[in-house]
């Protein structure tokens, strides 16, 4: 019978010390939270939401560093999909800021937009840039100011 | 009598959590400003100067039967704007046999990709990172054998600057 209380007793606190293991480690810079994801339903048709993004990102004072086109991609091996395109932004006045404040953010630049087809509608993806770039040194205000830069953007393409 | 001390089950509980949070946390690897890294990240230090790893990198993404998408040229972005630093370059790669993979079991995850390796030369050598694949690929259903084999796939790649 004691064996069994002891051994009870070691159980609850064996599981005590893992249970507060998994809560204080949490798992790297972010603490395990990921990047916010953003999707916005577009009113507009895929090829009316490409062109009023593209005019976005132009308004917005980035520059639109690369355009894939997935779809055309998906027909080399022989899949026929709905529009997916991704665009792919920043702006030098930005990298100067960001390169300036952590390098190691540097893999998250240019920040991508994904548009995919639905329907006779489209929807804008994106990772909201302050939770992208929370997890480096000294990015409170760009990141911010980039939400708003992107927030304006993404609106202007889609409703 | 015989008097037996009994421990209720939940103080025995939080007495374990309390130990447990008083112990030292293991240490995450850390970014030059002293925050961890973000979950997912690897970091791989190159023996070859920046040219070269750029140079073998794109080689290695050839043999894994990858193609290599876009490049940014961040140093040259940043001369733009007055600017200078060390060499830094991103390499964006991919294969339509894998894109095919992921719209077809999960769409959503078509954010994710072209994948990325930044290549950074600073004072100490030239330094490879990138996000591993199954850490990108495991929120999503449908994805994880996918991620698996990325992260084969970007050793590989990365093993030629080791």
């Amino acid at each position: 019978m004691h064996t069994k209380a002891t051994l009870r007793r070691t159980l609850v606190l064996l599981g005590g010390a893992l249970l507060g293991a998994t809560v204080g480690c949490g798992g790297g810079g972010d603490g395990g939270i990921g990047p916010e994801r953003i999707d916005k339903q577009s009113a507009y048709s895929f090829e009316e939401t490409l062109t009023r993004l593209t005019a976005g990102i132009r308004d917005v004072n980035l520059v639109l560093v690369k355009e894939v086109d997935y779809q055309t991609m998906l027909r080399m091996v022989n899949m026929e999909t709905e529009g997916l395109r991704s665009l792919e932004v920043f702006h030098p006045r930005y990298g100067a800021r960001l390169f300036g404040a952590d390098r190691s953010a540097g893999l998250e630049v240019p920040m991508r937009l994904f548009v995919r087809q639905d329907g006779d509608r489209a929807v804008v993806s994106y990772y909201r840039p302050s939770s992208v770039l929370r997890r480096y040194s000294g990015m409170g205000d760009l990141g911010r100011e980039l939400d708003e830069v992107f927030d304006r953007m993404t609106d202007a393409a889609t409703r | 009598m015989r008097y037996r001390k009994s421990y209720p089950v939940g103080t025995l509980v939080l007495g374990g959590l309390a130990l447990a949070l008083m112990l030292p946390a293991p240490a995450a690897a850390q970014q030059p400003g002293g925050m961890p890294m973000p979950e997912g990240r690897l970091m791989v230090p190159s023996k070859y100067n920046f040219n070269e790893t750029v140079s073998r990198l794109k080689q290695a993404i050839g043999q894994q039967n990858m193609m290599v998408v876009a490049e940014a040229d961040h140093q040259a972005m940043l001369s733009m704007v007055g600017t200078q630093s060390k060499g830094m370059l991103t390499i964006e790669f991919f294969h339509p046999r894998y894109g095919k993979v992921i719209f077809e079991n999960n769409r959503a995850a078509g954010i994710e990709v072209p994948l990325r390796l930044v290549v950074m030369e600073g004072d100490m050598g030239t330094m490879v990172s990138y996000n591993k694949p199954s850490h990108i690929f495991g929120k999503y259903k449908g994805l994880e054998g996918l991620g698996a084999e990325l992260d084969g796939v970007l050793e590989r790649i990365t093993a030629a600057v080791k």
